[in-house]
């Protein structure tokens, strides 16, 4: 260690790998190591995210690309994300450069397990520093670990962190520093005869096909194949050396088996008898063992009973929190951009430019920043409970209940999440480490109900659901009507989670195990940067396609102008002023009398203004898209006015009742409480001066908003959550489909009932 | 619950006592997963918290486990012992 190379090129950027347990704290030593200056991207051709950030170091004269690498247990897996883990160390192909230094990130109060996987990483014959982390916590609990004494077992620098508190950093810099010129690690574990003679075999067939590789890597590949049977790597290299591999590899494990050793357990058993023989020399006892704080904390929170009644209680805290929070932010949001859009309207000239600006680009970014407060509050919320180690407790509670509707405990909060928004909901499914799993609640998510429904509901309820009072005054229709929209989503998720998980995601289940991590404060700067993380992600997939999409709706509904309607409404616009001006022009008018007419001048003169809008958007490419598809709407009850509405919601639900507005002349700033935008619809009529809307068309237009998925953002998101095309593409088709077929049903069942 | 004569279910197990792995009879991705978490042959096991998923501690990590993992995690039917703070 410690001894220079001759050549040594200052500035080449040498990629450092982080790897470790699953919580381990490795995300905070990533943060604590870069800072936010981090970048995210994916791996090729898996869903799994990879974090990197490149950083000097002008101290020690270094540039480093720190990669996070995700957290395992083992180098031989079976699920996406982990088998990444060994590629990447490896420099395979498609995975960067083989990184210069591995930092194995270790917990100290829970070394034994931990030291299975390190001893793994230790054989890759790459320079190694083990960062012994939360060195305080395994101290509360009564362990001292002696850091010079496991590096003289290990071979390999040991340097102890805290990394929460950011204690140990520096340190932990050094060893970098002095591994990039160090030695490679030469640690081995001595498996049994029978076993060596078939690794060193494999060994040589596996350098045969691949001479690139190091003689350290060879020898991983051949233990994470042989002894792992139908795991990732041994399907990987079967592919790549052919079936004659395959006939290999099971007659070496055959004779492992006839020599009396167990194929699976061997590497266990090996790796686990040398850690303990070697903790003794390194872990003491420093106080009396009792019972940690977390096994006196779970004997409460995980019971079935009192642990589910905490977790609701903390469950509606925390909603209630984000509403209570985030409204008055959201509303200062909405506000100073009417009040910028109201700015411009009155300083710019009037033309295609300002509509762009006002409607298209002002509305675009109000429309995505309006939902950031309350983004922002669920993602402090979540960041704290995973960060303290309750997330874990609580997807341990849930399992059992999310087991019945075929998805897994950790399934529980990305769709609680969707219920404010799915966007924050599909990224928050990152923690589900079963692929399947995870697809399946991606893919129902957009199903609960999000915040941005609720406008729709409250609109429609309060204009055509009458206030009847039902089960003697306890309920009334209107509030059952909007618990019905609420729940109908979240009830329908769960065949559909069946339905999934029979065809498109078929598979086995994954077994539930999941460590349950020592409970510990929540870390601010952690909790600061994954809040910040995310909601700049959150602003970059979400805002952009929002924005985007926005854009594109305006246009459709801003072209054509032909000259005709601006002639017609000027002339009503020129007769008008002509008749106030010879009202007002007549000396004898006294005071009070002018300014009523004034009034009514303005008032009359907004009129036009809206009348003219109105009729702009219903001759627009929208009203005509509109009026195309008024023969598929209209089973449902709607006419081309509501298909217009509905078609423009499909970039963001929430602008509906905007474009109601508009088609009803009203102007665009209605919301949903307006008496205005109520009254026009109850007076909105057939050709045959029958109502359009009644009470069957109004449920048939929530149900639909209730299931359809119409939000741009939300696709994009799943887009790039899944990294394919195919995922938001089903979702799109199968929400609409099944969005038309129930708001047909409600209608057609409804209109025979009233 | 299935019952050799020498060994016992993990799901059998009651809040407080622990055993002693004899077997994983698991398929071989689930049975090199436990393996590799530590649940090896001779490791002592506590029971934590019975049910499904149960709660389990094994060395210094206490592990959630479903139903399908408590089946095949077989114990020295011998070997079990009652923990004495649960005893009272």
């Amino acid at each position: 260690m410690g001894q220079s190379l001759p050549v040594h090129t200052p500035l080449r950027t040498h990629v450092v790998a982080l790897v470790g347990n699953p919580n381990t704290g490795k995300s905070t030593v990533f943060a604590a190591l870069t800072g936010i200056r981090q970048h995210t991207g994916n791996y090729p051709g898996v869903t799994v995210e990879k974090r990197s950030a490149t950083l000097n170091d002008p101290e020690r004269n270094l540039k480093l690309e720190i990669v996070d690498l995700p957290g395992t247990y083992s180098l031989s897996v079976h699920a996406d994300d982990e088998a990444i883990v060994l590629d990447a160390l490896l420099g395979s192909h498609g995975m960067g450069p083989r990184p210069d230094v591995i930092v194995a990130i270790v917990d100290a109060s829970n070394l034994r397990r931990n030291l299975f996987f390190t001893t793994q990483v230790l054989e890759l014959g790459q320079p190694v520093v083990v960062a012994l982390n939360m060195v305080d916590i395994a101290e509360h609990a009564g362990i001292a670990v002696d850091a010079k004494a496991l590096a003289k077992e290990l071979g390999v620098a040991v340097v102890p962190i805290v990394a929460s508190k950011g204690e140990g950093i520096e340190g932990l810099r050094d060893a970098i520093a002095q591994a990039i010129v160090g030695e490679p690690s030469n640690h081995c574990q001595a498996f049994p005869d029978c076993v060596c003679a078939e690794l060193d075999g494999l060994c040589a067939s596996i350098s045969q096909s691949d001479a690139s590789g190091s003689p350290g890597s060879a020898r991983a590949q051949a233990i994470q194949t042989l002894l792992a049977p139908g795991g990732y790597h041994e399907s990987k290299l079967v592919e790549r050396c052919g079936l004659g591999f395959a006939e290999e590899l099971a007659e070496r494990r055959n004779r492992i088996k006839e020599a009396g050793e167990s194929v699976v357990e061997v590497e266990a058993q090996v790796r686990y008898a040398w850690i303990d023989r070697v903790l003794p020399n390194v872990v003491s006892q420093i106080k009396q063992s009792r019972r940690s704080a977390t096994e006196t904390a779970d004997r409460f929170l995980t019971h079935r009973v009192f642990g589910l009644l905490v977790l609701i209680i903390l469950m509606g805290g925390c909603f209630q929190s984000i509403y209570a929070w985030s409204a008055p932010l959201m509303d200062a949001v909405d506000a100073s951009f009417s009040a910028i859009g109201n700015v411009i309207s009155h300083t710019m000239p009037a033309g295609a430019l300002r509509s762009l600006m006002v409607n298209g680009i002002i509305a675009g970014i109000g429309s995505i920043l309006v939902f950031l407060p309350q983004i922002v509050v669920l993602f402090f919320f979540l960041a704290i409970l995973e960060d303290c180690g309750y997330m874990a407790r609580a997807a341990f509670l849930l399992d059992r209940w999310m087991a019945l509707l075929g998805l897994n405990g950790k399934s529980f909060f990305p769709l609680l999440s969707s219920f404010a928004c799915a966007v924050p909901g599909i990224l928050a499914a990152r923690t589900i480490e079963s692929r399947r799993d995870r697809m399946v609640t991606i893919m129902i998510a957009p199903l609960m109900s999000c915040s941005a429904r609720l406008p729709v509901y409250v609109l429609l309820i309060a204009a055509f659901v009458p206030p009847v009072a039902l089960l003697g005054g306890i309920i009334n229709l209107q509030a059952l009507t909007l618990l019905a929209m609420y729940s109908i989503g979240a009830v329908v998720a769960i065949p559909i989670a069946l339905l999934l998980k029979k065809t498109v995601l078929k598979g086995k289940a994954q077994p539930f195990l999941l460590e349950l991590p020592t409970y510990k404060w929540p870390s601010p700067r952690t909790v600061f940067i994954r809040v910040y993380e995310q909601g700049r992600e959150f602003c970059v997939t979400a805002g952009t396609i929002i924005f985007a999409v926005t854009v594109v709706i305006w246009a459709l509904g801003y072209y054509p102008r032909p000259a005709s309607i601006a002639a017609a409404h000027q002339a009503q616009r020129d007769a008008l002023t002509a008749q106030f001006e010879s009202a007002i022009a007549s000396g004898d008018v006294p005071e009070i009398q002018r300014r009523e007419l004034r009034a009514t001048y303005a008032k009359e003169i907004s009129r036009i203004d809206q009348s003219e809008s109105g009729a702009y958007l219903r001759q627009s490419i929208l009203g005509r898209m509109g009026k195309f598809f008024e023969p598929v709407v209209r089973p449902l009850g709607w006419d081309w006015r509501i298909g217009t509405g509905v078609i423009a919601a499909f970039a963001a639900r929430e602008v509906v009742i905007g474009t109601l507005g508009t088609i009803y002349n009203l102007g665009e700033d209605q919301d949903e409480t307006s008496v205005g935008l109520r009254n026009q619809m109850k007076a909105a009529t057939w050709d045959d001066g029958t109502p359009v809307y009644n009470f069957p068309v109004a449920l048939s237009i929530m149900v639909f908003f209730a299931l359809c998925c119409q939000c741009a953002a939300t696709l994009a998101t799943i887009q790039r959550e899944t990294r394919s095309w195919q995922w938001p593409v089903l979702a799109f088709a199968y929400m609409t489909g099944l969005a038309y077929v129930a708001a047909l049903a409600t209608y057609q069942i409804a209109i025979r009932f009233t | 619950m299935r019952l050799t004569a020498t060994s016992i279910q993990l799901e059998a197990l009651r809040n407080g006592e622990n055993g002693t792995v004899v077997e994983i009879a698991a398929g071989e991705a689930t049975a090199k997963r436990l393996a590799d978490m530590g649940f090896v042959r001779g490791g002592r096991v506590e029971m934590l918290r019975s049910g499904r998923p149960c709660l389990v501690r094994i060395g210094q990590t206490c592990i959630g486990l479903g139903r399908e993992i408590q089946k095949v995690i077989l114990l020295d039917r011998e070997d079990l012992t009652l923990d004495s703070r649960e005893s009272d």
